[in-house]
């Protein structure tokens, strides 16, 4: 009796996978808004009132099937539509997509996704694949999950507002300003909606399963899949072959696919059990996602891989994504760092790109890094020259000794990077190992060479000086310069020059920038 | 955190009870959907027969799918659709047009190839042949069948239009098959196969 009441308080105080359909409705919805995109070119073929598949072989289609009304007419909601109410609808259609995936009102904006995504994919069901169909499905179940409950717009509104318990506290008080029949039907409503909820997320894990169940259990009766041929006829259909070269080679290795032909049988027949055991669960889901990727590009169905794989997302414990989240949004390097010398970096502060560059990092990467512009730093007493300065970033660690040499360009930039928030971190790591290295040596010198004819904010010493030993004086000097003398600083290839600002100088090198 | 938290249980008798109905109602409709959903996807059996109609009621048209990708069996013939018009006030007769050709040139090294061009094709054939001879003549038990080849008579014309600057008043498609060689399969075999389909007039609008 115990065991039941404590199931029953899950299902209705708890929302399993909470994260999970968080992570599904950005999936889907941003999936959705890219294709939209992409087919923009060719939405009037695929689905415009002139196309193929005409708003008369629609009705006739649906006809056929028998259905109530009101399905029927959402179904051939865009049949019935004239040109510039076409392109008004696939606007809603994007908008829905975005809206959607960044969770803005989510009750609302999940009906309003669920609405244009079955209307518009059956104006022209002869176009759609597998990834249409999943997409289909997953968004009417999502109607009924709490999808919006992490990562979305509600979440940040609901923690900027004065939370419940406030008003909870006040009503234990005998304070209430609200009524308490309001807080009940409060009460009733977040249980149901859990319940539906709790509900939803079994039917989207089933319909997973079902998915892969079903396209095991066909390939297991099949005579190629039973002999490993199956792979070696797939490749050589014409239909799916962006690849051809990629596919002949694969060809040439028949051990090889009817491996993975027998693979995919039997994770796609297992998955249904594997879901029950994390053992087997994460390594069927990485198979899985092998399998997908291989799909999206040897086949050349990258959507419906895509889909396929966000669809997977669900079985990923709300345990995993709030270690993602605590890597993605979490202090990151920086806590680990407390206590010890935050390392500098010391950029261009003459430069707009290099400036908003900086505002970039500080907003999006979060380093546990200082910026410094070298024009706010006593560059003898750090061991830098003016020429290393204007020539590329350079990188102040704690540990920099004398006899070593200071790193600088996109060295620089890769330890910013490894002392950033999660997502920029392995990029730091990748950009300090060869041949990536010397490739973002490259890139980053072509930038630096070019970094006054880039777009950027106003530039300089807008970063708030850092060393209180620097006279104000100087300061101002700097900005003034700056401000009167953009057109010197074009001239400022970095190349190298003791006094950039001086007049002639600059002068000398504009005459050189229109030389080039 | 807050989400952690427990706002507040229900405290009346009707709240409750109006939880404990949703919980049944909802426990209800789940099994329900998970029965449908397996009884329409799995390999038709003894059960799925005797309940079509209330599988079929309960999953078309809005759930609707089919997961039988390249199973039992993958296809193992590569298809290629050609078409010619008959156009101007002479009907002169233009060369066949391989549209397959024109499909795979777009797909070849894109990676991500639009649906267009890798669906709609594939799908206009394999309703048609579903629907007709291998003659082109419609089947007697499919009222689709009309609908199968206005869609690909549309879809050609969309292929053939940008090449042609004069009226097209005919047109003219044949499907070429090549089995695909592998074991047990003789030369004679996997030689290609031609059907080819009646002249359509096209309806000018």
């Amino acid at each position: 009796m115990n065991r039941f009441w404590n199931a029953y308080r899950r299902i209705t105080e708890s929302a399993v996978a909470a994260r999970g359909t968080a992570a599904l409705r950005i999936g889907y919805g941003t999936l959705w808004t890219l294709y939209l995109l992409s087919s923009f070119n060719e939405r009037l073929t695929a689905w415009g009132p002139n196309a193929p598949w005409t708003p008369a072989m629609a009705r006739a289609y649906e006809a056929q099937i028998p259905m109530f009304g009101w399905i029927r007419d959402w179904l051939t909601a865009v049949a019935g539509l004239g040109s510039g109410a076409f392109e008004a609808f696939y606007a809603l259609a994007v908008v829905a997509g975005v809206l959607f995936a960044l969770g803005w009102r989510t009750r609302i904006s999940s009906l309003l996704f669920c609405f244009v995504v079955v209307a518009l994919e059956n104006r022209s069901p002869l176009i759609t694949d597998g990834g249409d169909n999943v997409l289909m499905i997953m968004s009417l179940f999502l109607c009924f999950t709490r999808c919006g409950r992490h990562w979305s717009l509600d979440a940040r509104r609901l923690r900027s507002r004065p939370t419940d318990d406030a008003a909870h506290d006040a009503a234990d008080t005998g304070t209430a300003e609200v009524p308490e029949w309001r807080l009940e039907l409060r009460a009733v409503r977040e249980q149901v909606a859990n319940v539906l909820h709790n509900g939803a997320v079994l039917v989207i894990a089933f319909q997973v399963c079902v998915i892969y169940a079903t396209a095991g259990l066909y390939k297991v009766q099949g005579s190629m899949w039973q002999d490993g041929t199956a792979m070696g006829f797939v490749l050589r259909l014409h239909w799916f072959q962006p690849w051809p070269a990629l596919d002949s080679w694969l060809l040439a290795h028949t051990v090889l696919l009817a491996l993975a032909g027998y693979v995919t049988v039997f994770v796609q027949v297992a998955f249904p059990f594997a879901v029950f055991s994390p053992k087997l669960k994460y390594p069927s889901l990485v198979v899985l996602a092998g399998m997908h990727l291989s799909i999206a590009v040897l086949l050349g169905l990258p959507f419906f891989s895509l889909m396929m794989l966000v669809g997977d997302a669900v079985f990923l414990s709300d345990r995993v994504w709030q270690a993602v989240e605590r890597r993605v949004s979490g202090p990151a390097y920086a806590e680990g760092m407390a206590g010890v010398a935050k390392p500098t970096l010391v950029f261009d502060g003459d430069c707009g790109f290099c400036t908003s560059t900086v505002h970039w990092a500080e907003r999006w990467c979060r380093p546990a890094v200082r910026f410094v512009p070298w024009q706010n730093l006593d560059l003898a007493a750090h061991g830098l020259s003016q020429e290393a300065v204007t020539s590329s970033v350079q990188w102040l660690g704690p540990r920099t000794s004398v006899t070593r040499p200071i790193p600088h360009g996109s060295a620089a930039v890769a330890r910013t990077l490894l002392r950033s928030r999660w997502p920029f971190r392995p990029v730091g790591a990748l950009m300090l190992v060869p041949p990536i290295s010397w490739l973002a040596e490259l890139v980053y010198r072509l930038i630096a060479k070019n970094r006054y004819r880039m777009p950027g904010a106003t530039p300089a010493c807008a970063v708030p000086a850092p060393a209180p030993s620097v006279p104000a004086t100087s300061v101002a000097s700097v900005a003034s310069a700056t401000s009167e003398g953009s057109a010197q600083g074009a001239g400022d290839l970095g190349g190298g020059p003791d006094h950039p600002r001086a007049g002639a100088v600059g002068v000398e090198l504009a005459e050189g920038d229109h030389a080039d | 955190m807050t989400e952690q938290a427990i706002p507040r249980r229900p405290t009346r008798h009707w709240s409750r009870a109006l939880v404990g109905v949703t919980v049944l109602v909802t426990l209800a409709l789940v099994g329900c959907q998970m029965a449908a959903s397996f009884l329409y996807n799995a390999p038709a059996n003894v059960i799925s027969k005797a309940y079509a109609a209330q599988v079929s009621w309960w999953m078309t048209p809005l759930q609707m799918q089919n997961w039988q990708l390249f199973a039992p069996n993958p296809i193992s013939e590569n298809v290629e659709v050609d078409a010619r018009a008959s156009v101007g006030p002479s009907a002169a007769v233009t060369s066949w047009v391989n549209l397959s050709a024109i499909d795979e040139a777009q797909t070849d090294g894109d990676p991500a190839p639009s649906h267009l061009t890798m669906n709609a094709m594939r799908n206009a054939w394999i309703k048609f042949i579903q629907t007709h001879t291998s003659t082109g003549i419609p089947l007697a038990n499919s009222p689709l069948a009309g609908t199968a080849q206005g869609y690909l008579e549309n879809l050609v014309l969309t292929y053939l239009r940008p090449h042609e600057s004069q009226t097209i008043d005919s047109i003219q498609v044949r499907f070429v098959t090549t089995l695909l060689s592998g074991e047990g399969r003789t030369a004679a075999q996997t030689a290609p196969q031609t059907a080819m389909m009646p002249w359509w007039p096209v309806t000018q609008s």
